[in-house]
């Protein structure tokens, strides 16, 4: 990595000092009471696109926190956040070390997966409407969505709770070969259900199985472009070939274990004498009983999401299955499914030395490289499959995990586009205009449950998901595999 | 009495202003029913009560919100008013297709840039996150 150290910058009072390292790094110099450099990933157009935004004050504030080992870093798609910003990761370890719910954030393992169709996107096109409205229709989406046909018992909940998708695979919703296929094969070991609330039960009894609102989806695409042919080749990406992105996490259920955890670790981190530059940071030691009942909630929730999104994969293959045929409905393969909300125990090299770690990826992907011993054999050789989903109208990408990204971000990357337009704004912006049919002009059939999330969710409130590839692109982090392009998208 | 909306990259914050304790209240009301349904008029059906926790006012108007994020997301309790007290009355109805027009969903109400004051008028600083 060559360095050009640039002079030291800031853009307002409001955020910290940092300066350029090289075309797609910038680094926070430790001021205040950091207790080390923050690392951001970024080229001079996606640092512009930063200015009234307060992530960067909340990658410092970040680089506050005891136990932080290595840079406090941030990804290209990096945006205001609430404690860590949208885009961070960061890894504590050791006797001061850390685990704060503010790193992980209220929808635990909000996550991404995508499917690989047998279909082409010309076989797709002439149908797309009717499998829309079928998806739409099939999968919940919106406000309070919930399933009528799975309303879980309380011991079938806690079944989810502890197997993830695992459980759903055995009721019978997927096929045991998806489970190689999702990150720590869709179970985490150290959940425990009796470490979520009951508030947090009711709150996700009747969600399992939906897509719920705001930026998540279920979106129809195809392989538009190959950087990698013989990677994308590997992974069952063809040229033309349809895929499906699923982007869902724990529902209700996650977010009242993160509001439950904060009460707590506010509370805790008081007693441990941790100071905090945002309640939002509230921390506790690794090993306290805070941490620890943290940890096994906060598991249990990651595998209800991960259960969410197979439960909606089997009905999304349903869903094709009655448009296309059930043989069409059993040749979809999942491709990969990864978490981006999440803290986990990890090792890694910090200073020379092997040390395990407890990694927070906030809004970040997993990236792990080529021969990783966590990876499914499937991977091993070409590195752990990387989802960026990009806007409702441009592009998403896939890419490998590499090892640059194991040596310096932990095994992280970026995960999406990132905001860069306020939901306010982007609803003045669509006042005059219908987004949908803007879409369906661009050959993009959008179904939703509310027009403002359309409005809100309209491409030009993202930044273009290009930009931030190509920055972890270029600095390694990540490797390009292929570009889809969406035809059809069915939104909260 | 009544909130304005700030500037926030992808969430909703505003700053809920009024001049007594029950008007921040009814503020909150108003601010989470009209960002799930918008305008949509929501009448006081039925009635649910929520004991106030919290050592102190600014931590009980937080979780005051907090509840009526949890009321919606498990039953789709659409607030109306609220009248406080030892065990305070939340009034309003449960949404409907046919009457509500569903706008977005409120995940959580965050402690990160929370703001109380009581200092003259009743104020406070709210991030949604959406």
């Amino acid at each position: 990595m060559s360095k050009t150290t640039t002079r030291t910058r800031t853009h307002s009072p409001a955020q910290p000092r940092w300066e350029r390292i090289d075309q797609h790094r910038v680094r926070l110099p430790r001021q205040g009471g950091m207790r080390t450099d923050g690392l951001v990933f970024a080229d001079a157009k996606l640092m512009t696109q930063l200015e009234g935004d307060q992530a960067l004050t909340q990658v410092a504030n970040v680089a506050h926190l005891p136990g932080i080992v290595g840079p406090s870093i941030a990804m290209p798609d990096m945006h205001w956040g609430y404690g860590f910003p949208i885009g961070g990761v960061a890894a504590f370890a050791g006797e001061d070390g850390v685990i704060s719910p503010g790193g992980v954030g209220y929808d635990i393992n909000c996550g991404v997966r995508l499917l690989v169709t047998p279909l082409t996107v010309d076989e797709v096109r002439p149908r797309m409407t009717e499998l829309v409205e079928e998806l739409f229709t099939t999968i919940p989406s919106g406000v309070g969505s919930h399933r009528s046909d799975l309303r879980l018992s309380k011991d079938q909940l806690d079944a989810v709770l502890s197997q993830g998708a695992r459980w759903a695979v055995h009721a019978g919703l997927g096929a045991e070969r998806d489970l190689g296929a999702i990150e720590a094969g869709g179970c985490l070991p150290d959940a425990d259900p009796q470490a979520v609330s009951q508030r947090a039960k009711e709150r996700g009894r009747n969600q399992l199985g939906t897509v719920g609102s705001g930026n998540h989806f279920v979106e129809v695409g195809w392989v538009a472009e190959r950087d990698d042919e013989a990677a994308a080749d590997a992974l069952g990406l063809t040229a033309g070939r349809v895929t499906v992105f699923i982007h869902s996490g724990s529902r209700g259920l996650g977010h009242q274990v993160c509001d439950d955890h904060l009460d707590v670790m506010v509370a805790a981190a008081g007693r441990y004498g941790i100071a905090l530059p945002d309640k939002q940071l509230c921390c506790a030691p690794l090993g306290s009983p805070e941490a620890d009942a943290y940890w096994s909630a906060m598991n249990a929730a990651a595998n209800f999401a991960f259960a969410n999104r197979q439960v909606m994969t089997h009905y999304a293959r349903a869903a094709f299955g009655r448009i296309f045929g059930s043989e069409t409905a059993s040749g979809i393969d999942l491709l990969y499914d990864v978490a981006h909300n999440i803290a986990k125990l990890e090792e890694h090299t910090v200073d020379g030395k092997r040390r395990q770690v407890v990694v927070h990826r906030k809004g970040a992907t997993r990236a792990f490289p080529p021969g990783h011993p966590e990876l499914h054999p499937r991977y091993r050789d070409l590195g752990q499959p990387v989802l960026i989903p990009g806007d409702m109208g441009r592009c998403s990408y896939v890419l490998l995990g590499t090892r640059q990204a194991f040596d310096e971000t932990f095994g992280s990357c970026c995960h999406g586009a990132g905001r860069q337009m306020s939901r306010r704004a982007a609803k003045r912006a669509a006042r005059t205009r219908n987004v949908a049919n803007e879409l369906a002009a661009q050959g993009v059939v959008v179904r939703a449950a509310s027009r403002a999330t359309v409005a809100e969710e309209m491409p030009e409130a993202y930044k273009d998901v290009r930009d931030v590839v190509n920055v972890v692109d270029g600095a390694g982090i990540g490797r390009k595999v292929a570009m889809l392009k969406p035809v059809g998208v069915v939104k909260g | 009495m009544g909130y304005t909306y700030l500037p926030h990259t992808a969430d909703l914050r505003a700053l809920l202003d009024a001049a007594d304790g029950d008007g921040l209240y009814q503020t909150a009301v108003d601010l989470v029913r009209e960002t799930v349904v918008g305008e949509s008029p929501v009448a006081a059906r039925e009635e649910r009560r929520w004991t106030p926790i919290g050592d102190d006012a600014e931590e009980r108007f937080f979780r005051f919100v907090r509840e009526l994020v949890f009321l919606y997301d498990v039953d789709g309790f659409l607030p109306a008013w609220v009248r406080r007290g030892e065990s305070t009355v939340i009034a309003g109805e449960c949404f409907a297709a046919m009457r509500h027009t569903s706008e977005r969903q409120i995940k959580a109400v965050t402690r990160h840039g929370y703001r109380f004051s009581t200092d003259g008028r009743w104020r406070a600083e709210l991030i949604f996150d959406l």
